[in-house]
């Protein structure tokens, strides 16, 4: 059964001669949070301006929820909630007011817009604020109360750009957290623009990497990163006290090792062993150095991760879609 | 339809809870009641006469003043503040979005007329008054304030500065209002006609004048359509880039 959600069928956004969007084909699935990952410029926000049927593709086909975002605009909007970066709120009214205003918009009648609304400012943590205007709320809360206008139309998709930019760290992982949790409850596709990697990394079950108009890359971290380090998603350097007993050679660390699944290299530096891994094999590296008598000075795990993947596209120009 | 009456609503709200509303009202009808009974050389006791023409003219100058304040937020502050991404990504049109703002800006002038009622029934209990041309001169009064709404939307539309938007109404209503007049002469025939014709105040003392010309009226649903069109084009414009 087809499960796609979003749909980008080798779109094409020009401005003039420019090319802000280039061939771009891409699925996203119910349920998914998706990462679109790329620096400013790179092309995310026409893509989402396409997606939200704001503006139209110079060639290609875009679909969200089954609808052609292009010819259908408004269709799409009663489906898709979108928190940008900065949201704009009219300053001089409450958030409870802001709120039921845009519920209104979004075909709610005056008693469920308002129960509705103060539903939701409880589920975004504002409910002591609800009253207060909106002029007066922090950056963090005006992001919250975003993700509360966007969830007045009960979403089937999600777009957030750039959410977290200018909230504090506590304000970030509250966001997150929030986003993981609807999606969860709700099963709702979330499409997660940034160019912060770590936040991308700790939500998104995939990412896509766009670059000048371009999907340089899309898929699982872990796929990802498995296409572009092939020795390893995992280094771990072990070091051995060398007063307790004699280093081994790498020989016999090896065979030491041989029971673990997914040891793929094993290297001999000055000062300890460099071990390449497919899974997190710390553990068991551990385990086994111990039960043969050598004692641990210290065990150094380095993760192949999402940051380690966009710099690999960025220095290498890699296409790998 | 009721995409549109939110917004009305809404930009009504916005004009009353900032005193803006008030603003218009007090000094509107005091403007209008100075001239039309106490101005000296112009009001009905000075021409003695049982007429509402001098309340149409001053009508017909403060409301072009009025207008373009009135219209310089509509849009230009929904692009400074960033709510017009809050609104657009809303199941609304952007027609929808500026015929709503249209509509609150013609209700508002259209309470403000309708409470200079008073002035017709005074000077119609004092004197033999021409209901008809009552009539007619109020008709003109909205259907020349619905066209300068509609060419002030579209200034605002255009940029984020309301004073910019003001000055652009008032410069785009001042063609309007008094230079195709006078361009007119300076053109012959097709030409000289064609300008003739965009004269706003030619259209406007038509009507007040009593004659209701389908002329006069496709003049002001042109220019309504258009300028609403316009900010509509404008928008779409404003979203792409």
């Amino acid at each position: 059964m087809d499960d796609s959600v979003i749909q980008l069928n080798n779109v094409t956004k020009k401005y003039g001669g420019f090319k802000a969007v280039n061939q771009l084909s891409l699925t996203i699935n119910k349920g998914e949070i998706f990462g679109l990952l790329g620096p400013n410029g790179a092309g995310k926000s026409t893509t989402i301006l396409m997606l939200m049927g704001l503006t139209e593709p110079s060639e290609g086909r875009v679909q969200v929820c089954g609808i052609n975002s292009t010819t259908h605009p408004i269709e799409v909007k009663r489906k898709v909630g979108y928190l940008p970066e900065d949201v704009g709120f009219y300053d001089d009214w409450s958030g409870l007011d802001n709120l039921i205003y845009t519920a209104r918009l979004n075909g709610l009648n005056p008693q469920d817009a308002k129960k509705k609304a103060n539903d939701l400012m409880e589920r975004v943590g504002l409910s002591t604020q609800k009253d207060k205007k909106t002029g007066k709320y922090s950056k963090g809360m005006r992001q919250r109360l975003g993700l509360a206008d966007v969830l007045i139309k009960n979403p089937e998709v999600i777009i957030l750009d750039e959410p977290t930019t200018g909230i504090d760290p506590k304000g970030v992982q509250e966001l997150l957290s929030l986003i993981v949790e609807l999606r969860n409850e709700h099963n709702i596709t979330v499409l997660f623009s940034s160019h912060n990697l770590h936040q991308v990394q700790q939500v998104c079950d995939r990412v896509g990497i766009f670059v000048e108009g371009k999907l340089l890359a899309e898929g699982k971290i872990e796929e990802l990163s498995k296409k572009l380090f092939t020795h390893g998603m995992y280094l771990i350097e072990l070091g051995l006290d060398t007063d307790h007993k004699k280093v081994p050679d790498k020989e016999v660390l090896q065979s030491l090792l041989e029971p673990l699944d997914g040891i793929q290299s094993v290297k001999k530096e000055q000062e300890h062993f460099a071990i390449e891994c497919s899974s997190d094999l710390s553990s068991g590296i551990a385990q086994a150095v111990m039960n043969a008598d050598y004692k641990l000075n210290y065990l150094n795990k380095k993760e192949y991760g999402l940051d380690a993947i966009y710099n690999r596209y960025f220095e290498g120009g890699l296409s790998h879609v | 339809m009721k995409q549109i009456w939110i917004i009305t609503k809404k930009e009504l709200k916005g004009y009353f809870d900032s005193l803006m509303a008030y603003i218009l009202i007090v000094v509107f009808l005091g403007l209008s009641g100075f001239f039309t009974w106490l101005y000296g050389s112009f009001d009905v006791f000075y021409i003695n006469q049982a007429t509402m023409q001098p309340f149409f003219s001053v009508a017909y100058w403060t409301l072009f003043i009025f207008i373009p304040a009135l219209t310089m937020k509509q849009l230009a502050e929904e692009y400074k503040t960033g709510t017009i991404e809050l609104l657009l990504t809303k199941p609304v049109s952007d027609w929808q979005v500026v015929t709503g703002k249209f509509l609150a800006t013609f209700l508002l002038i259209a309470t403000t007329l309708a409470l200079t009622l008073p002035y017709y029934i005074s000077i119609a209990s004092i004197g033999p008054i021409d209901h008809g041309s009552v009539l007619t001169g109020y008709l003109g009064l909205l259907l020349m304030s619905a066209a300068y709404i509609s060419l002030g939307i579209f200034a605002s539309s255009i940029t984020s500065n309301q004073i910019v938007a003001f000055l652009l109404a008032l410069i785009i209503g001042v063609f309007f209002q008094i230079l195709f007049g006078i361009m007119s002469g300076a053109f012959p025939g097709t030409i000289g006609d064609v300008i003739s014709y965009m004269d706003m105040q030619y259209h406007y003392h038509s009507i007040t004048r009593g004659v209701i010309d389908s002329k006069n009226i496709i003049y002001f649903a042109t220019i309504i359509m258009a300028g609403l069109m316009a900010s509509e084009l404008s928008l779409v414009k404003r979203n792409i880039n």
